[in-house]
């Protein structure tokens, strides 16, 4: 199928690893944003990491999308001919003067100036080119001097391929953003590569760059690195210090911090779900004065005909929403089962989710289901329709050990259904609410630790046991939902946003970079 | 034809066309037998020296033929020395100037470096460090790099506390440090599984011990709690049965099956296993220990006093000597 194609859009979504390839709560809401702005066309610039680890799309693009273009970041071409150079000695001094600024957590003007410098001079024949930071010998002096300065572990080999590795996406974002069509603004979904990408594009062209951030992406990556056995220790026994981390895991999650600082300096307006995740922003160097919640909104009238096929009987079924992966920690759901099971025997748990993502995990899953000796109660759904599966469900339940403001809770209370949730994210703010007002509607289900399989179980039984609680938990979800959540709030609030943004650049008009770029382009 | 013999051919041809030259007779008939024979030396030789032509030198074909027939019939002789000169200079001139795919650099060496922030970590003991918030949380977060290569029986309570952790990122490290060992653990009993399936019998034995020791160490590392731990010692007991019906003489795993049993709470049952396996000769060490605290749930102290005297003095159990002496100071006016 041949992807659309246009020539310019008003707005470019930057995604990555997300909508439309891959289904989840954040594509969800992709989804909805665009069909939410019918006025608006957007591109679709989809960043990935290998062709392989996609398959079709997973949602009908709406008709706005003009565009979509998808690129991906490992996608290496062998055999391309090599040829020593000796490079610019003085843009690497550059380079070093700017990672300095980096390691000594500076910011100047300074510091942008280089970032600025450096980000427009990727291009193939320029200081900072590929071919230059793969094999001159400028780039070669750099790194090894840097080795010798700074690493604490003592392979040159690793360290070397470590630098190159992780350096190398940078030049396939170059080459996207050398290629993308106008758009009149940007709006990244997460920071990370997506995120780079926006404050590349920002710096070259001047035009706004909207963050809205679902989960915190450094965070995630950080929890990635932190467990990853790829990442090699050389250091011997008598050299370590248990207590500092592996230094190429170090390097790493350097790495990415960084390039989400980038996108927090860039960016114009930074949106969070919720405030817990817009301190943890500015924690990690979000400009406070550009940041702002948005939180998640819900199609009411939609839910309000899922909630009216209900029927009168609490169904003993407790469902999990959510792809089959090990963020969602589907084995204490499964395990939260067996405790279900031995209080109320005829309980069913569905897991209604893909299981594609990682099939290694969903086997498993499957296994403790058999070890578990709950087969006759378990049933892996795959993916479902939500107005279908929610007036047959009694509670749902979610068991992740990290979530930003899930959608599923929302329509859950939306459709009438009470939720037992492990205290991640926003879950407690959702269930329980926040603030006098807000905690007023009642608690719309439970809240337990993560990992807690027991509790869990037992919260998710006392709800279906006892019928008061569950009504009562039913009606405080639909009164928080349809005063806090709606998704006319949501909307109004980016209509905003949007409206201020890309009225920023028809005031202004392009840039004297922007024209630049383009004439050099056409 | 081998160039040997071409190159025979050309030298005595050249020879006869010398000898034919320095003939005092200056007949034509006789330059035209000298023409035919050195151009017969040449024609054979220049075949032999196209042959051994880099190829690169040798297209196109018949004109670099013609060529080096033309040196060795019009400048006899010398000619021929002349173009293997110029073939060697073709081949070293282009190499010295030519690019090398790989330059030489200096051997990167090590220098050991220090981290900078020596962070007052070891002042503070790891789990007032972890579950105090006051603490900032890259210390904390480092102190949990630290568990992270600690038995899990030793931090399974401090990591199962910091899941409660109101920093996410240290909740979710705790989360996955308990994870990793306990997908270890099942992935090995998965692997045992399977291979009971299908297993002889004499394997069987050996299989099923190897997954009671495998449940058990689920519950052992405090991996499991609640209904899991339960179903989780079932299964202990379950394959200590299975093994044991096999091998009754096994005392170890009759002390595996006793302390499972005492686990479950089933304390007549773990005394009856862990009596029998010190009947089959565990030492007093290994089962006295367990008996003892039987007898003591059981609130016979003189026994426990008892049990606790048999163990030697020379018992590896080191943390255990502290007990045994305390047990033996009970007794009055027998300490030695």
């Amino acid at each position: 199928m041949s992807l659309p194609r246009a020539d310019s859009a008003d707005i470019c979504l930057l995604l990555e690893g997300t909508f439309p390839y891959v289904s989840g709560g954040v594509s969800s809401w992709v989804n909805q944003i665009i069909r939410g702005f019918p006025e608006y066309t957007f591109a679709c610039c989809f960043v990935g990491s290998r062709p392989e680890d996609y398959g079709d799309m997973k949602y009908e693009l709406p008709d706005n999308v003009v565009h979509l273009e998808v690129h991906y970041l490992h996608n290496f071409q062998r055999g391309a001919q090599k040829r020593s150079f000796k490079g610019n000695r003085k843009a690497y001094a550059d380079l070093r003067r700017f990672h300095e600024m980096v390691k000594d957590g500076i910011h100047s003007r300074e510091r942008s100036e280089l970032f600025s410098r450096i980000v427009t001079h990727l291009g193939e024949g320029e200081d900072y080119s590929e071919e230059s930071f793969l094999h001159s010998r400028a780039s070669w002096d750099y790194i090894a001097e840097s080795y010798r300065e700074f690493s604490r572990d003592p392979s040159f080999v690793d360290y070397f391929w470590t630098i190159r590795i992780m350096h190398s996406p940078i030049w396939v974002l170059n080459d996207i953003a050398d290629n993308l069509l106008p758009a009149k603004m940007y709006h990244t979904i997460s920071t990370g590569y997506a995120g780079f990408l926006g404050a590349m594009l920002k710096r070259r062209t001047g035009k706004p760059l909207l963050l809205s951030e679902h989960g915190i992406y450094t965070k995630e990556r950080k929890i990635d690195l932190f467990q990853s056995e790829w990442i090699s220790d050389n250091r011997g026994l008598v050299e370590k210090n248990n207590a500092e981390m592996a230094y190429f895991r170090e390097k790493w999650v350097n790495f990415f911090t960084e390039l989400g600082r980038e996108c927090y300096q860039a960016s114009d307006r930074i949106v969070a779900l919720y405030e817990r995740n817009r301190e943890r922003q500015m924690e990690d160097g979000a400009p406070p004065d550009r940041t702002l919640n948005i939180p998640n909104g819900i199609d009411l009238p939609r839910m309000q005909k899922v909630r009216a096929a209900r029927g009168e009987a609490i169904p003993p079924v407790a469902c999990l929403i959510g792809r089959v992966v090990p963020i969602k920690d589907v084995k204490t759901f499964l395990r939260a089962m067996r405790t279900l099971v031995n209080v109320l025997p005829d309980a069913e748990g569905w897991i209604a989710g893909p299981e594609d993502e990682d099939k290694e995990y969903a086997k498993e899953c499957h296994g403790l289901v058999a070890s578990l000796g709950l087969e006759k109660n378990v049933k892996f759904l795959g993916f479902q329709k939500i107005d279908e599966l929610l007036p047959k469900v009694g509670v749902i339940v979610l068991s992740s050990i990290s979530e930003a403001l899930p959608l599923v809770l929302l329509e859950g209370f939306a459709a009438g259904v009470p939720a037992v949730s492990t205290d991640v994210g926003s879950c407690r703010q959702l269930i329980e609410g926040l603030g006098e007002a807000d905690r007023a509607y009642g608690k719309a289900g439970e809240v337990v630790g993560i990992a807690d399989p027991e509790a869990l179980g037992n919260a998710v039984a006392s709800l279906l046991k006892d019928k008061d609680a569950w009504h009562q938990a039913q009606q405080a979800g639909i009164r928080r939902v349809e005063n806090l959540y709606t998704q006319e709030m949501m909307f109004g609030a980016y209509r905003d946003l949007y409206q201020s943004l890309v009225g920023d650049t028809d005031a202004a008009g392009p840039q004297e970079s922007n024209n630049r770029r383009r004439e050099g382009r056409h | 034809m081998s160039s040997l013999k071409l190159l025979i051919y050309a030298v005595s041809a050249e020879i006869a066309s010398l000898l034919l030259l320095l003939s005092r007779q200056a007949d034509l008939s006789l330059f035209v037998l000298y023409l035919f024979s050195h151009g017969l030396a040449s024609a054979l030789l220049s075949v032999v020296a196209w042959g051994l032509l880099p190829p690169r030198f040798r297209t196109p074909k018949i004109l670099s033929w013609v060529l080096i027939f033309s040196f060795a019939f019009f400048i006899p002789a010398v000619g021929l020395v002349t173009i293997l000169g110029g073939v060697a200079l073709g081949i070293w001139l282009p190499a010295l100037f030519r690019d090398k795919p790989f330059g030489l650099v200096d051997q990167p060496y090590f220098t050991p470096v220090q981290v900078n922030n020596a962070a007052g970590f070891r002042q503070i003991d790891l789990k007032s460090l972890l579950t105090t918030s006051r603490a900032p949380n890259a210390l904390r977060v480092q102190g949990m790099l630290v568990l992270k290569d600690m038995p899990a029986k030793v931090t399974g309570n401090l990591l199962r506390h910091t899941l409660g952790d109101s920093f996410e990122d240290l909740r979710l490290l705790a989360y996955g440090i308990l994870d990793q060992k306990e997908k270890e653990i099942t992935r090995d009993i998965e692997r045992a599984l399977h291979l009971l399936e299908r297993a002889k019998e004499s394997r069987r034995y050996r299989l099923a011990r190897r997954l009671a020791e495998l449940y058990w160490e689920l519950n052992y590392q405090d991996l499991v709690r609640g209904d899991i731990r339960t179903l989780t010692l079932e299964r202990a007991a379950f394959y200590a049965d299975m093994g044991l019906m096999e091998a009754p003489e096994d005392a170890g795993l009759w002390l595996l099956r006793g302390r499972i049993q005492l686990n479950q709470g089933e304390i007549g049952e773990a005394h009856q296993s862990m009596t029998f396996a010190r009947r089959l000769g565990l030492s007093a060490a290994k089962v006295n220990p367990w008996l003892a605290e039987i007898a003591l749930q059981r609130r016979q102290i003189p026994l426990v006093r008892l049990l606790m005297r048999e163990i030697t003095d020379d018992s590896q159990f080191t943390q255990l000597n502290k007990s045994v002496e305390f047990w033996r100071a009970y007794e009055p006016a027998t300490g030695g």
